[in-house]
């Protein structure tokens, strides 16, 4: 999905520091401070765990209530990541039903 | 503001960080009291930053500013008032004596015990089931809004969004601001049902509006590919044949929330149930203390509303912990809050708030069998226990949109024309005009009226509209041309001299105009307005521009 570089009301987008984060082993440029789901759909990225059954997830509230964009993070289940903001080197991976710890 | 140290022996803690909670904060603090607020999330000012549009109401509601900027006007009123915000705090649980653990960084827990306590734990989004609802690229209206507003991610390129409250309105405005295509707004009631202005905003941008619809499937592999509406009766009913198929990539949901009184529920304060404000809620009394002394909610915790009376409510219910806690009397406390009941009861009234207005009476019970009415439209009724009635005919529950007239003219002269013709609690416009050329009777949420000899055609108040609902028009420009001037809030910018594309109010493209002026000044507060001149013939028709796109 796209940045919204240019806005009528906000403005241009910030100047931000670039992190790098492994998603599934592929490394995934992101803004400082940001959310990690807000990186993963800029990076194109829009299934972050299947269901025990096998049903495809993303974001669905945006503001972490729903539990549906949680992910393992750093060897961490169940992060939501819609308010897990991003940290250079952050080791993100798919979540398959309600995961495993890999710490 | 952020503050790492806790204050172990606070007298107040707000839970929750939004309007409801720093008006609480700043009320309490102001009178003395040693106030914590915690909050989840990293920055306080709950969703206000995500709403980027001018907001109705008074001046003392700030109407005319955008949300963010409210929301930077309570965090600077909160540090002067001295409140504490904790923020990346979660609370755990509430105990029975008012201990309260908190969960801050994800680290520690900490248990503090304040003498009072304010629940503004704000509303959670209502889903809706269909086959494919959980499918990536579904998500609710308030999702899309934090994404584009916030993180600055398109959460799609071509979206369908669901539900026609001002929410789904708003947002829907909001995405075509950020650069997506909405191409379908679909909503089950054979009218829009939130405001007007805002729905004209989106029908001139070309988007339309599918109202006795509802979206019956949500189709794609690993993620939404196609959304399939169909018509509905009145009872709901999806009638068969009447699939529309659209291709989109994402579908929002914007079809009410629900008052997040879990903690409420913890704490063991008695709860309510009320229709106008979202469903279950705990009860409260006039001054939003619930069943249990000293614990006080505010705003959507207390009742599905919005932003600017979040924020009244939250002063109500700071004042009242105040009393509480005996920094204030009760007459102080009576005194304080008279002033903000009035004012809530403004935002209350008209069509649109008069049942929300009697659904507060009766939770409070101090209204039960009392007779209310609205000042402006009149429709009145009796507070009871079940659901108050409310006579349609005096009190219309919402127009067809688009149900517009033409401008009137003034030959050489320009003048104002006003498409708000709803019992809206709004009035920025009048308090504009520096020649008092705009009345409104009696109140806050009467329709604007002009003396179009007054009127100098300044265009001061088309900026300051909320609704985008003014145009200047000039009837006589050269031997055969018209003017129009309006509110143009998309990139790019049209500029001088540009040949565009005149519409009509359902975005229909009329005639080809010439952009002949731009105007974007500070006091305007990024609301450019844009002067086109256009054969006169088509005067009666033309109401703003298709939009400039940049390439997806
Ligand atoms: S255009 Fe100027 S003078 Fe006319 S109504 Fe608006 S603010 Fe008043
Ligand atoms: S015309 Fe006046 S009352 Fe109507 S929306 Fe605009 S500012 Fe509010
Ligand atoms: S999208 Fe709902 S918790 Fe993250």
């Amino acid at each position: 999905m796209k940045r919204i570089i240019h806005h009528p009301i906000l403005g241009e987008m910030e100047e931000k520091k670039l992190v790098t984060i492994f998603v599934d082993g592929k490394r995934i440029q992101a803004r400082e401070g940001e959310p990690i789901a807000a990186a993963l759909l800029s990076a194109g990225i829009d299934v972050f765990r299947h269901t025990k059954k096998g049903s495809p997830r993303s974001i669905f509230c945006g503001i972490g209530q729903c539990t549906d964009c949680s992910m393992i993070v750093d060897g961490v289940p169940n992060v939501r990541t819609c308010v897990t903001l991003v940290a250079d080197g952050m080791i993100v991976e798919t979540q398959e039903g309600v995961g495993v710890a890999n710490l | 503001m952020p503050i790492s140290k806790i204050v172990e022996d606070a007298d107040l803690l707000v839970v929750g960080g939004g309007p409801a909670g720093l008006g609480a904060a700043i009320e309490a603090g102001r009178r003395g009291a040693r106030v914590l607020v915690a909050d989840e999330h990293d920055r306080p000012g709950g969703q206000l930053f995500k709403q980027i549009h001018k907001f109705f109401g008074s001046h003392a509601h700030y109407a005319g500013s955008r949300g963010f900027e409210i929301g930077n006007r309570l965090i600077i009123d909160a540090r002067d008032a001295g409140v504490t915000v904790l923020l990346s705090t979660k609370v755990l649980g509430i105990f029975p004596d008012h201990r309260v653990s908190l969960l801050t960084d994800g680290q520690k827990v900490v248990t503090i015990k304040p003498r009072a306590l304010v629940l503004a734990t704000g509303g959670g989004e209502r889903g809706a089931s269909f086959p494919g609802w959980t499918l990536p690229g579904v998500i609710t209206a308030g999702a899309a809004q934090t994404f584009c507003n916030i993180h600055r991610v398109l959460p799609g390129k071509r979206v369908v969004m669901m539900g026609s409250g001002n929410v789904g309105l708003i947002v829907a405005y909001q995405l075509l601001q950020a650069g997506t295509d909405v191409i379908a707004l679909v909503e089950a009631k054979e009218e829009i049902g939130g405001y007007q202005v805002h729905g004209a905003k989106i029908l001139r941008a070309g988007v339309p509006i599918y109202t006795g619809h509802t979206v019956k499937e949500a189709r794609g592999n690993t993620h939404v590919e196609e959304v399939v509406i169909a018509a509905v009766d009145t009872a709901c009913n999806e009638i068969p044949g009447t699939e529309k198929s659209f291709q989109a990539d994402t579908l929002c949901l914007a079809v009410g929330l629900t008052s997040d009184q879990r903690l409420a529920t913890m704490a063991g304060c008695r709860l309510c149930f009320s229709p106008e404000f979202g469903g279950t809620i705990p009860w409260h009394d006039k001054d939003l203390e619930t069943s249990i002394p000293g614990i006080f909610v505010a705003g959507d915790c207390a009742g599905i509303e919005e932003a600017n009376t979040a924020l009244d409510e939250g002063r109500i219910a700071g004042i009242g912990a105040a009393c509480a806690l005996g920094r204030i009397s009760e007459a102080e406390r009576e005194a304080a809050t008279a002033e903000i009941w009035d004012r809530l009861n403004d935002l209350r009234s008209g069509s649109f708030g008069i049942r929300r207005r009697m659904g507060k009476e009766r939770i409070m019970r101090s209204g039960y069998g009392q007779e209310i009415s609205c000042s402006d439209c009149g429709a009145s009724g009796t507070v009871t226990d079940n659901t108050d009635k409310v006579p349609a005919e005096s009190c219309p529950d919402s127009f067809l949109i688009g149900d517009d007239h033409p401008p009137v003219g003034k030959g050489k002269k320009p003048v104002a024309v006003f498409y708000c013709d709803q019992d809206i609690p709004c009035n920025p416009c009048i308090s504009a005009c520096p020649v008092g050329a705009i009345t409104m009777t009696p109140s806050l949420t009467g329709t604007p009226r002009l003396d179009s000899d007054l009127c100098t055609g300044c265009g001061r108040c088309l900026s300051v509209c909320p609704g985008q609902a003014i145009v200047l028009f000039l009837e006589e420009y050269g031997q055969s041309l018209s003017t129009l001037t309006f509110v143009y809030e998309y990139l790019p910018l049209p500029q001088k001299g540009e040949r565009v594309r005149a519409v009509d109010r359902f975005g229909s493209v009329v005639c080809n105009a010439e952009v002949i002026r731009v105007s974007q000044t500070q006091q305007q507060n990024r609301s450019p307005l844009v002067t086109i001149a256009y054969d006169r013939s088509y005067a009666g028709r033309v109401r703003f521009i298709e939009r400039k796109r940049e390439e997806m």
